[in-house]
């Protein structure tokens, strides 16, 4: 009886604030929390549910007034603020009419002020014979206590009342109060899991007394169900001797942890502890989403930007961004026309807008330094150095803060990146750290930035995120990264996009892409990017419009070129994430020209084309080839000569220009003595200037058609160009009057053979990106010691392949030499092994480049044959139509190869894939 | 059998063989007619009166007579001709539009490739157009007026070696506007085009 006494005075008397030793975690805003069980399970309320850790408004408790129940007395204002604070008491009220749904006038109430207690009826027990814990321990501070009504509730406060059967729970060594436990080992009632991931929990045990320190006690050996809905068990897991426990929830949604009470340890027959609950909030796994493929759309936005800006140029539109993206996107490889093009009208816009602002040291915005890092980000995407860019070095102004900062922090994000893009240096070294400084400073209380307000926009916070990366390691840095990763989570959409001015827009997923990737998360999978198994990357492909390979901005909007560019580019960063590269603006991958290289002038490059082998018969002619890399039509170029060494045993039949070559006609001469073959085009009687059609480089310049005089087999045949020169004038002391071509490739070894040989070269392997898989590449095998014409197979064994005879590459090379496309994966030297060909002297099946239908012309109908196989319009091509297809010989056959055949076609001009053949060294 | 009745039979075999040439030529007429429904687009550059030998420009219309149903994205033709007494200066602009993908101006010029020195090293005119987008800048029927439809012109002038009584041909070797579906291209190898070559006579 003593002990009963006792009990219900820790009850009734001796409740009391506490400094809280756990710390509960995401108690919601201005609640308290109630658990109350009986016996070890808990009790339900009047809806059905258990009253596990129930959420009480403290604003309720504040609207009870104690004088409606007769407990006027029991008021307590502890603050003296002349308000009466809600208290345990209140909550005790609002528990048993709201959540168990008694009245009040049940419990029988005795006492004073400072000493309530209850003798019976709370919360529906018959007896007093209850345990009360709150926050997580017996309620005790100096051995004093303080009843109910003057325990005032403060936002997040649990308590737990376990009633008993037996009243042995007061003296046995397993009483207590169950709970969960964080990895701190901190009592929780909230976990975060992941759907299909497993989860570990820590159940601990409350044991706390009067007079005794308290403790929590792992529970080891111990069961734990999980459900939807406490008492509904899924399934349940036993913990292990540290407490521990680990749940695979099957789904996502709301799922809860418990236990049931235990026996006594001296009293195996009697419930002495309580039970214990948590609430686990299950996400979709993010491990469960398969990070998505993105480059089909990749490509093919690349693909419509490639056809629909064609000649990009300075600006935000249809310029810098556009070549970030087909540059950072792998569309063009870095020397492509298509960039070099660009990069010459950059250099004219430079020269005349640098020239233009009064400041004259490379801004091209008095005010808008973003105008300078835009494209210093686009030029070093294409390996252009930006110290040197026509007359102007671009990073100079970006010694002046004052000038980077009239942008505000677009101003101090974009010259952080453009910085980085190739690691500039600024002769006053404190510039970086300037910007980041101001960056900094700008960061707003929720974590984000934005142009102008307080709330944080996530376009800029982006953009913030992507300058500071390569500054991780300061710990301002990282802190406020951290801040704003989680700043965009929290505001991302339910559907995984993002808003900024209040419309979800693409831009603005793109920049969180971006962000993301450069801080190495993987935005499609990372749960702090996923909301309702929607993620951002999912949110930028719905403003993708299918068939015009373009973004809209808005939902309900059309194409629109800035989405288009800033998704393309963000779809870049997300595919280079994928793939392992670097980040978008981390360049360090690019290969950069030296800086002189682009301002010198006239760096024409000669290159040599001959055969690998030919045949020991003398009168045999084979032909060599030589191409130039560039020319420029307007330059006034008006003779072109060049010596090449003509090997012994050889004599040279003619010398012919290439058919893009205009304005001159070709002498020659083969010294004897000294087998030197001296050749010069010019036009004696007019003076033309020497021109080369088409823009297509390299371009053939002259046919070297060779007799085989008497050569032995096993003799290697070096050819060399010795020298060549492009002459602007006759003035020889002027020393601009000649430009010399760099012939240091222009070697070539020939060797001669006996009887029947095969050499090989490869044109070009598929990159999946536009109908050629990765897994076919185009040879071309030249078959030296036949006769005549004839057909040829192949066969390794593995493969067969039978392949076709062009006229056209064996015209040029002078070598019969047959085409196909084959697995890539077979070894070149396949292909020089005699042992897989058979040659039989029928007629060959032949194949025209450029002749799409195959009708024997090449005329409109092909051009538009490319284009629709490009559109996807027609069946996918088989090898035979790749072949024809394929005339600018890359891995791609898209709308270049229809204005290839264009090109062809008006300027008479032949197709790169036989310019491309003829100049190849075998890969033997 | 009376007079009479050996009149009455030859006058009803007369009626007969009336009928059936009547009925003959009423088929001619209807085939003839039919055929003029059906014909074949013809593309013909325009012969031009006698030229003198001081004649500065030679401007020479290349028209078509009609389109099929279909959309036109690519044409091209190919158009020999002697150079060492004609030069080929380039082309102008015909009335023939193109579909335009503004919605503000429905239609536009075709920008036709053309590359005129390579031609007068060729003695061929190849002339090519293309719309990437195969559909969008298209050649299309409901863009032909009525009659007088200039494609393109070509320009010439007489070299100096030209003279009094010389005769130059311009003949097409190939011509085709490409449609999508092949079967609808109007094509000279596929006799669905049909050509009227020309001639310049120096007079």
């Amino acid at each position: 009886m003593i002990g009963k006494r006792i009990t219900s005075a820790f009850l009734a008397l001796t409740t009391m604030v506490t400094a809280i030793p756990f710390t509960a975690t995401a108690a919601e805003s201005n609640n308290v929390y109630i658990s109350i069980s009986y016996d070890g399970q808990f009790i339900n309320g009047k809806e059905g549910n258990a009253v596990a850790y129930s959420a009480v408004s403290l604003d309720d408790l504040a609207a009870i007034d104690l004088d409606t129940y007769g407990l006027g007395d029991y008021k307590y204002d502890k603050d003296g603020d002349g308000t009466p604070d809600a208290t345990a008491l209140h909550l005790y009220i609002y528990t048993q009419e709201n959540i168990i749904g008694n009245d009040w006038s049940d419990v029988n109430v005795t006492g004073s002020a400072g000493s309530i207690f209850f003798e019976s009826g709370l919360f529906g027990f018959e007896d007093c014979n209850l345990n009360y814990f709150y926050n997580g321990i017996y309620p005790e501070v100096d051995g004093w206590g303080v009843t109910a009504d003057q325990i005032v509730l403060s936002e997040g406060d649990f308590f737990d009342i376990a009633g008993y059967t037996s009243w042995s729970f007061y003296s046995d060594s397993a009483t207590g109060f169950h709970y969960f436990a964080d990895e701190n080992g901190e009592i929780t009632h909230n976990y975060s899991a992941e759907s299909g991931k497993e989860t570990t929990f820590r159940l601990v045990r409350s044991y706390s007394a009067m007079g005794s320190e308290a403790a929590l006690l792992d529970e080891s050996g111990y069961t734990v169900y999980y459900g939807t809905s406490i008492g509904n068990a899924a399934g349940s897991v036993t913990t292990d001797s540290s407490g521990e426990g680990k749940v695979t929830f099957p789904s996502d949604g709301t799922w809860y942890l418990w236990c049931d009470g235990a026996y006594g340890a001296e009293n195996s027959e009697d419930i002495v502890s309580s039970p214990a609950s948590a609430v686990v909030n299950v996400k979709e796994s993010a491990a469960a989403r398969q990070p998505q493929d993105v480059s089909a759309v990749l490509n093919a936005t690349m693909a419509k930007l490639a056809d629909t800006v064609t000649e990009p140029a300075f600006g935000t539109n249809a310029g810098e961004w556009t070549i970030l993206s087909l540059a950072r996107g792998g569309y063009f490889e870095k020397d492509n026309a298509y960039f070099n093009d660009y990069y010459d009208r950059i250099v004219a816009t430079v020269n005349e807008k640098a020239a233009s602002v009064s400041l004259a040291n490379g801004v091209l915005h008095k005010s808008k330094s973003t105008d300078n890092s835009r494209l210093i980000i686009a030029l070093s995407s294409i390996g252009k150095d930006a110290t040197s860019v026509g007359d102007w070095n671009l990073i100079t102004p970006y010694e002046d803060f004052s000038w980077i900062k009239k942008q505000g922090l677009n101003g101090t994000v974009f010259a952080l990146i453009a910085l980085d893009t190739n690691n500039y240096q600024t002769v006053d070294t404190t510039i970086r750290q300037q910007c980041i400084d101001d960056i900094l400073s700008r960061q707003l209380s929720d974590g984000g930035w934005a142009l102008s307000g307080s709330v944080s926009d996530p376009d800029v916070t982006s953009m913030a995120l992507q300058a500071l990366y390569p500054y991780r390691d300061q710990a301002e840095v990282s802190a406020a990264a951290e801040k704003a990763l989680t700043c965009l989570s929290d505001v991302q959409n339910e559907d995984g996009g993002y808003s900024s001015f209040r419309d979800a827009n693409c831009e603005s997923s793109a920049q969180v892409i971006i962000a993301a990737t450069t801080w190495g998360i993987n935005p499609d999978t990372d749960s702090r990017f996923v909301k309702n198994n929607k993620s951002v990357v999912d949110a930028l492909l719905t403003h993708y419009i299918e068939d015009e390979a373009a973004f809209k901005h808005v939902a309900a909007g059309s194409a629109n070129g800035m989405a288009t560019d800033q998704a393309c580019y963000a779809l870049a960063a997300y595919n280079r994430f994928m793939n392992g590269k670097t980040a978008l603006y981390d360049m360090s991958d690019v290969e950069f020209d030296a800086a002189e290289s682009e301002v010198v002038a006239g760096k024409l490059v000669a290159i040599l084309g001959v055969p690998s082998e030919i045949s020991d018969k003398s009168g045999e002619n084979f032909n060599a080839t030589i191409s130039i890399d560039q020319w420029d039509n307007t330059a006034g170029y008006k003779l072109v000569d060049f010596v090449m060494n003509v090997p012994a045993g050889l004599s040279v039949s003619s010398v012919t220009a290439g058919n893009r070559l205009d304005g001159g006609e070709v002498s020659y001469h083969l010294e004897a003595e000294t087998g030197k073959l001296r050749v010069v085009y010019f036009d004696a009687n007019n003076n033309n200037d020497i021109t080369v059609s088409g823009t297509e480089f390299p371009a053939q310049l002259f046919t070297i058609e060779f007799t085989v005089d008497k050569v032995n087999a096993g003799d290697k045949l070096d050819v060399s160009v010795g020298g060549m020169s492009i002459k602007l004038n006759s003035d020889s002391a002027d020393e601009k009057s000649m430009i010399i071509v760099d012939t240091t490739e222009t070697t070539g070894v020939i060797d001669v053979v006996k009887g029947v040989s095969y050499s090989a070269v490869c044109l070009y392997i598929g990159d999946d990106i536009d109908l050629i898989p990765s897994t076919k590449k185009a040879v071309a095998v030249a078959a030296v010691g036949y006769d005549k014409i004839g057909k040829l197979a192949y066969n390794d064994s593995t493969n067969k392949y039978e392949f076709r005879y062009s006229s056209e590459i064996s015209e040029k090379t002078g070598i019969m030499t047959y085409v196909c496309l084959v697995d890539a994966g077979i070894d070149m030297t396949e292909f020089a092994d005699s042992a897989n060909f058979t040659y039989t002297t029928e007629t060959p099946a032949d194949i025209t480049f450029g002749d799409v239908n195959n009708d024997g012309i090449i005329n409109a109908q092909d051009a538009l044959g490319a284009v629709d196989t490009w559109l996807r319009k027609t069946d996918a091509p088989e090898d035979d139509e790749i072949l024809a297809l394929n005339v600018n010989s890359d891995s791609r056959i898209n709308t270049f190869d229809a204005l290839g055949i264009v090109e062809a076609y008006v300027n008479d001009s032949e197709y790169m894939i036989i310019t491309k053949a003829s100049a190849l060294s075998t890969n033997k | 059998m009376s007079e009479e009745k050996k009149k009455s039979k030859s006058r009803k075999w007369i009626i007969i063989i009336l009928g059936i040439i009547l009925l003959i030529i009423i088929l001619l007429l209807f085939t003839r007619c039919n055929q003029s429904i059906n014909k074949i687009p013809t593309l013909t550059i325009e012969t031009p009166q006698k030229i003198s030998t001081d004649t500065e420009e030679i401007s020479l219309d290349v028209t078509i007579s009609d389109f099929g149903d279909a959309l036109y994205p690519a044409a091209s033709m190919s158009i020999a001709f002697d150079p060492a007494y004609l030069e080929f200066i380039g082309l102008g602009e015909g009335n023939v539009f193109v579909l335009n993908e503004d919605e503000n101006v429905t239609k536009k010029l075709p920008e036709w490739g053309c590359n005129p020195s390579q031609c007068n090293k060729s003695g061929k005119i190849n002339i090519m157009y293309l719309d990437t987008t195969a559909g969008k800048n298209a050649f299309t029927k409901s863009l032909l007026k009525e009659n007088d439809n200039v494609v393109l012109r070509l320009k010439f002038r007489l070299r100096g070696s030209a003279s009094t009584g010389d005769v130059y041909d311009l003949v097409f070797e190939d011509a085709v506007f490409a449609a999508s579906d092949e079967n609808e291209s109007l094509a000279i190898a596929r006799d669905t085009l049909k050509v009227r070559n020309s001639k310049i006579v120096v007079g």
